[in-house]
């Protein structure tokens, strides 16, 4: 098979890339890669909080984009989105087993103080905000998430949790208050003083 | 100046503290380190060969003698050689002294009992019985 130039493989969508891939095409794993974890692990990052954890779940998810490129079908969704799909599964089953484990040994954090924000000092606003975002539920956690910090739509968030458009709407609403309440207590330290 | 509105703007968090917070996620996104995206090719490869050794059509199996049988011409020539061989069989069992009445035909044995007969085969013969 005639194999494409890195820079030309650079330019198409990523389920061409797909298509490519199950045909034989050496470089297109490498295009994909190069472009798709980088995705997928920083959304497990958000969605679970623990880089080591994250990589798995990243590695875990491209293993499924390769067994599934055989069957892809051109058009019919983007890959990006069954990539969000797969990983927020494998996040919630994650967290659902973490939750299994730590449930007599974690205490539940209280409205509006979160008791992991007042154990770490000077930490950046990314971090605090990777902190406020565990505190959420999973679904919020998940539209918050995709919404504000991927940037998707709200129909491609809808198509990918499995919701209407209005549920999403409420959710990112219900996640953005409740992140709100939760870092409040972390202002001055964020460097949000009340002068 | 409305005194409460500055209050509730400075003491909580607002939309806009949120937006920058969301934008300093973004951009501290952590990036896949050069050992992650190793194992993920090196998936990409095992799963990639895996699709080669499915789509390549292997060579059918030829059974034990299919080349002896390919070289007289198949079913046709089986069929011509099972006949010919019939026959053959047939003239040289047909031909040996004694066996005549397993073919039907008559032979040493039966010649001389007929010639044994003497008058009584003309009267036999004339009855319809040879």
């Amino acid at each position: 098979m005639m194999q494409m130039p890195l820079d030309d493989l650079r330019k198409l969508s990523d389920d061409t890339l797909l298509l490519m891939f199950a045909g034989g095409d050496e470089y297109a794993a490498g295009a994909l890669n190069a472009r798709l974890t980088p995705v997928v692990l920083a959304h497990a990052y958000r969605l679970l909080g623990d880089r080591a954890e994250a990589e798995d779940i990243a590695q875990e998810a491209m293993l499924k984009l390769w067994r599934v490129a055989p069957e892809w079908r051109m058009g019919e969704a983007k890959v990006t989105t069954w990539l969000y799909r797969v990983v927020a599964n494998a996040c919630t089953d994650r967290l659902r087993k973490r939750r299994t484990i730590d449930i007599d040994s974690v205490a539940e954090p209280e409205d509006g103080a979160p008791s992991a924000a007042d154990r770490i000092q000077d930490r950046s606003r990314a971090e605090a905000l990777q902190e406020a975002l565990g505190q959420l539920p999973d679904r919020q956690r998940q539209a918050v998430v995709l919404r504000h910090i991927e940037g998707l739509s709200n129909p491609e968030i809808a198509q990918i949790m499995d919701l209407k458009v209005e549920a999403v709407e409420s959710l990112t609403a219900r996640g953005k208050r409740a992140l709100k309440a939760v870092l409040e207590g972390r202002k001055d330290e964020l460097g949000y003083d009340d002068d | 100046m409305n005194w409460g509105m500055m209050m509730t703007d400075h003491k909580h968090v607002d939309d806009t503290m949120l937006d920058e917070m969301f934008a300093a996620a973004r951009a501290d996104a952590p990036e896949p380190d050069a050992a992650l995206l190793a194992r993920v090719l090196e998936d990409a490869a095992d799963v990639q060969a895996g699709f080669a050794t499915a789509s390549v059509p292997r060579a059918p199996r030829r059974a034990r003698g299919s080349g002896f049988f390919d070289m007289i011409g198949g079913w046709t020539g089986l069929g011509g050689l099972v006949a010919a061989s019939s026959f053959g069989l047939w003239l040289g069992m047909s031909s040996m002294p004694g066996l005549t009445d397993t073919f039907g035909l008559p032979g040493y044995e039966s010649a001389a009992a007929l010639e044994s007969l003497g008058d009584d085969y003309e009267y036999l013969a004339a009855l319809g019985e040879f």
